[in-house]
């Protein structure tokens, strides 16, 4: 992919409960509270614990990588309160433990434990993988998963996660998961 | 929150020999090459291969840095052709963490590509974005953190006025940390009004 073809995510995306809108500094203390917890998090278990320069760091990222790739992370949000709920989205840091055949954005999303087992995930994930396939064209995307984390996992498959290969990702046991889009997995 | 502030610097610094602007989107394979230079593989990864993988995602946070700070990184390109040489600007960085409650300043950041150094250009670089940080955005000090190995960069810094505060380490590595401070180069000769 050259740098002449960006493709142009929407600034915003809506679903039945949620708002998914690009990151802003005020952001960061929500964040902040999400990136320490380990169960959001599987691949900073280094003994680092995240401190607020890490978040503003990692949103700076978020931000920047929609200037670079023209897509990225979006903040999702609660439509009825406008509360940070968690991330969701797309980044392709073109890292090396990927083949280059393998190479594509990695599809990722994290929900504060406060919300879990209301679909949340699944709503927003759909959402992401929608624009992905439909407005942006990818023809697959990337998922890694620690085999640990059971529940995204999960999320991964219903979504249509098939599973590529196992790998050790920052110490941990892996699982690489493929999108593809959804006619093509028929 | 001194680092909840938003402060504009410009897109564009120039200086005799240089021109400095805001990076861009394509500045990923230029970046990439200077990346693979063994200095800022050594220096920005620790030693780990930088790579294609370290371009991205020093692109990344640069181009979200410059968005949600007002200020960041340069691309340095050399007047003449544009040639791209290096990166100077400043980072509010990750580390600052670990440092104290009077410390909480950006920092310096440089690096030149291993086929430009000995032209004077990181010290040109530096010292515009050193007074742009002192005049324009108005920070009382500038910090610098080298590792103690680096005695290219310790004697860069040291030229243009910096002072060693104490010793830190950084994954592993003795570093110094380093101030400046408005007026401290002793010869400030390049600066971005020298145009």
């Amino acid at each position: 992919m050259n740098a002449t073809r960006i493709p142009k995510a929407p600034a915003t995306i809506e679903t039945a409960r949620l708002l998914l809108r690009g990151f802003v500094p005020e952001d960061t203390e929500t964040m902040l509270g999400f990136f320490n917890d380990p169960a959001m998090m599987s691949f900073l278990a280094d003994g680092k614990v995240p401190s607020r320069e890490f978040a503003l760091r990692r949103l700076s990222l978020y931000a920047g990588h929609v200037n670079m790739r023209g897509y990225g992370n979006y903040a999702v949000t609660l439509k009825a309160t406008g509360q940070v709920i968690g991330w969701c989205g797309l980044l392709w840091m073109e890292r090396a433990i990927y083949s280059a055949e393998e190479q594509a954005p990695e599809f990722s999303w994290g929900i504060g434990r406060d919300w879990w087992g209301q679909g949340l995930a699944g709503e927003a994930g759909r959402a992401v993988l929608e624009v992905s396939f439909a407005t942006l064209g990818f023809s697959h995307l990337l998922c890694l998963v620690a085999n640990e984390n059971k529940a995204s996992l999960g999320v991964a498959r219903k979504l249509g996660g098939e599973a590529l290969r196992e790998l050790t990702y920052s110490e941990q046991a892996c699982t690489l998961l493929r999108f593809l889009p959804a006619e093509s997995a028929l | 929150m001194p680092d909840a502030v938003l402060r504009e610097a410009p897109d564009r610094l120039e200086t005799a020999q240089l021109v400095l602007r805001r990076f861009c989107p394509g500045d990923l394979d230029d970046l990439e090459r200077l990346c693979r230079s063994p200095a800022v593989e050594r220096y920005f990864g620790y030693g780990v291969p930088y790579g294609r993988e370290g371009a991205v995602r020093l692109l990344g946070w640069y181009l979200g840095h410059w968005e949600m700070r007002g200020y960041g990184v340069y691309a340095v390109q050399r007047r003449e052709d544009a040639a791209f040489v290096g990166l100077c600007g400043l980072i509010w960085p990750e580390r600052n963490a670990y440092c104290g409650p009077d410390e909480f300043y950006p920092e310096l950041t440089w690096a030149l590509g291993e086929e430009w150094r000995g032209r004077g250009y990181a010290a040109e670089a530096a010292q515009a974005v050193l007074d742009m940080a002192f005049t324009e955005l108005g920070y009382p000090v500038i910090l610098c953190l080298i590792e103690q190995e680096n005695t290219a960069s310790l004697r860069a810094a040291e030229r243009l006025g910096a002072e060693k505060l104490r010793a830190l380490e950084v994954k592993g590595y003795p570093n110094f940390v380093l101030r400046f401070l408005p007026g401290g180069a002793p010869a400030a000769s390049a600066s971005k009004d020298a145009s």
